[in-house]
């Protein structure tokens, strides 16, 4: 009898796994998990790093500046072990600073290889056709848009698609430099574009704020300054759900060119408030050595990743 | 008094007629007071005319770049949706069919395109003319199943892992029960009540919450208690005509096991149905993590179904007819949460798994040796049976995740 009801169970469960080995193959299949963990990795932001694009010269003289940028998904280590999935353009968050010179023939290409449709919506001034608004690029297409670069100043470019807020949370901007055709003095130029992130996408409030993407990066690798080394910064805000972010540095007093379009300052301060979207130019030289904070002076931003160090040697 | 000699067919025709009339006279005066209240009475009582907005969301279903909501009505008017947002914008090309305005008790779908992301969570908030908002959340976005033959594979492999094989790996122990059985059926019995009072504990809270979620219109806690009352004597009735049938389940001896392996499926029907209606509700992907605390959970019930029946000889038939009794209707359950969900339902369908529980320990008390309770708890085979049953339940219910 006990033999009989195990040879019994044994017969059961033999079925049964045969049963759910035919169940389970085409299940396997529907998971997306797998695909998942194969996901490019985003970085962020290098201050110093700009992309001034192939130049060329045009058949009527004019100088033709071609850009090329791509969008893709990631996932980006926005802050040390917090992965987040991210939408890029050329795959770093915040995305690339395009630095052209006024009165150049701007072409930029894009190219949509994410799975969500997108746009590159630029300020400025240019054709509606190159405002990137109503011509959505679908997953897998291309859009040229072609334009004069005119008036001088710091300009930013976004992803346009709706929900437009849902597009920048997930990384998608970057910065837009016209220079003028007399250049501003030599200085050493930095990009900060100021964002935050609501990574558990609940539209109420954000997680983490940085300068160039990653929590904390620049109190663990301090950017390097020299005494007496004049020091320009195109700031960008492009922080998501808080309509105001701020920039304060330690030990100084800058200059501050509201959207960089004024050749004289509008202001000398320490701490400058710029809404959603706002930009300025900020230029300041340390005369003492020593390490400077520099961050938003939101406390609770500060706090939560935008914050940073200048290391000022002599 | 009425007087009998007078002529009968006369009498039986007035009588009829005098019923009919009785039944009648006041359905007509109670549907002539609500025309009058609906139109000139409406203001009787000289109550503000205040509006009143009540909207129900009874599926939020997320297809190929589209989410699809359906509501219900369930307020005292006529309302009228004016705005649709997702994640707090405005969306524009939203279809609402049949349309935006729904009478008392109406539905409608609304049809939204919308590049969702799985697993993002969307709140989809819908303003009425009257200003009121209503917000409808999916913590997690999830394709929704459509009756296709993988998702009924899908369900088939859950209801299996979950209902199914635990109930015959825990038959693979009749052997120590057996022995365990010939000097201790007694706290075998309690053992199997303290599982099911678990059960039953588990189905009665979850009913409580399904209930609490439908609209008040609906009525959920009388629901509920509408389903204990079914459910409870559903189980008697079923026995009693068994037992008058006669036939081979009711000569087997085995009619408690039975009765409990019905009780423990329709419990784990409740289980499938949750599990599936997660699915539509984009509560939760379906992870191995809960298959496999169901899995190990549901062991315990098979060792419930045989513990009555252990001095009994127990054919393979009997064997695999309870274990399906028990584990199939997972997978009927798995369908229609994920198919066909209405929290209305489900509510009465976890009242009537609570009455169905409540009856079959009722039944199992009795086979408890002791003659009244404090007799029956105070025998140390009995308390150690009730306390390891509902131990047992408890300790695997952590591996249960959500």
């Amino acid at each position: 009898m006990k033999k009989r009801l195990w040879i019994f169970g044994a017969v059961v469960i033999m079925v049964l796994l045969i049963i759910s080995i035919f169940l389970f193959s085409p299940v396997s299949k529907q998971t997306g998990a797998a695909s998942d963990a194969e996901m490019p990795k985003a970085g962020p932001l290098d201050p110093a790093s700009f992309d001034y694009g192939n130049k060329s010269t045009g058949p009527n003289g004019q100088t033709v500046k071609e850009f090329e940028i791509v969008a893709d998904d990631r996932t980006m280590e926005i802050a040390d072990g917090v992965e987040m999935a991210v939408w890029t353009f050329n795959g770093t968050v915040p995305g690339p600073t395009i630095r052209v010179t006024e009165g150049d023939y701007v072409k930029i290409k894009f190219i949509n290889k994410s799975k969500m449709p997108h746009t590159i919506h630029l300020h400025g001034i240019h054709p509606a056709k190159a405002d990137g608004t109503f011509e959505t690029v679908a997953p897998g297409g291309t859009y040229i848009y072609e334009f004069t670069a005119e008036l001088p100043g710091l300009y930013l470019f976004h992803c346009h698609q709706e929900p437009v807020a849902e597009h920048i949370n997930q990384g998608m901007y970057g910065t837009f430099i016209i220079d003028p055709k007399t250049p501003r003095p030599p200085a050493k130029e930095l990009t900060m574009v100021m964002n935050s992130y609501d990574i558990d996408f609940d539209g109420a409030a954000n997680e983490f704020y940085t300068v160039n993407g990653k929590a904390f990066e620049f109190m663990k690798n301090p950017i390097e300054l020299k005494v007496g080394e004049p020091v320009r910064i195109y700031l960008v805000n492009m922080t998501e759900i808080d309509p105001l972010n701020s920039f304060h540095i330690h030990g100084n007093m800058f200059n501050y060119y509201n959207n960089g379009t004024m050749p004289e300052p509008d202001q000398i301060t320490d701490n400058v408030i710029l809404g959603q979207g706002q930009r300025g130019i900020i230029e300041f030289t340390y005369k003492y050595p020593g390490q400077y904070l520099f961050h938003a002076h939101q406390s609770e931003f500060s706090s939560l990743g935008w914050k940073g160090i200048f290391n000022v040697t002599e | 008094m009425v007087n009998v000699d007078l002529n009968k067919n006369k009498q039986k025709w007035k009588g009829g007629l005098g019923i009919a009339l009785s039944a009648l006279v006041p359905l007509a005066l109670v549907g002539i007071m609500v025309v009058w209240l609906l139109g000139s009475g409406g203001n009787l009582l000289g109550t503000p005319q205040i509006p009143f907005d009540e909207l129900s969301a009874s599926k939020i279903e997320f297809h190929p770049n589209e989410i699809q909501v359906k509501v219900r009505n369930t307020g005292p008017d006529d309302l009228t949706i004016t705005s649709v947002l997702v994640n707090g914008a405005i969306m524009d090309n939203v279809e609402i069919n049949p349309g935006s305005i729904l009478g008392r008790l109406d539905t409608a779908t609304i049809i939204v395109p919308y590049w969702w992301e799985e697993a993002k969570p969307y709140v989809i908030s819908i303003y009425t003319a009257d200003a009121f908002v209503f917000n409808f959340e999916a913590p997690a976005a999830l394709q929704t199943p459509t009756v296709s033959w993988d998702y009924i594979r899908t369900f088939m492999l859950m209801g299996t892992f979950v209902g199914i094989i635990p109930v015959f790996l825990g038959f693979l122990w009749l052997p120590i029960l057996r022995k365990v059985g010939m000097k201790y059926l007694s706290a075998l019995v309690a053992l199997t009540v303290g599982v099911l009072a678990f059960l039953g504990m588990d189905t009665i809270l979850e009913g409580f919450e399904l209930a609490a979620t439908v609209a008040g219109v609906f009525r959920g806690i009388t629901m509920l208690v509408t389903g204990i009352v079914l459910g409870y004597f559903g189980i008697i009735a079923i026995e009693s005509i068994l037992k008058k049938a006669g036939g081979r389940i009711a000569g087997s001896g085995l009619l408690l096991s039975y009765m409990i392996s019905l009780g423990i499926g329709i419990h784990n029907m409740g289980e499938g149905l949750a599990i599936g209606s997660a699915f539509i509700l984009g509560e939760a992907a379906l992870g191995s993590l809960l298959i496999i605390g169901f899995t190990v959970h549901n062991v315990t019930e098979g060792i419930a179904i045989l513990a009555p029946g252990v001095n009994r000889k127990i054919g393979w038939g009997h064997l695999l007819a309870m274990g399906a009794i028990a584990g199939v209707p997972t997978i009927a359950g798995g369908m229609i949460g994920g198919f066909a969900y209405s929290p209305v339902l489900a509510t009465l369908f976890f009242g009537i798994a609570t009455g169905a529980i409540l009856q079959v320990i009722a039944e199992c008390w009795s086979l408890i040796r002791g003659d009244g309770l404090v007799q029956k708890i105070q025998a140390a085979p009995n308390w150690i049976g009730l306390t390891v049953g509902f131990a047992l339940m408890y300790a695997t219910a952590l591996f249960v995740t959500g």
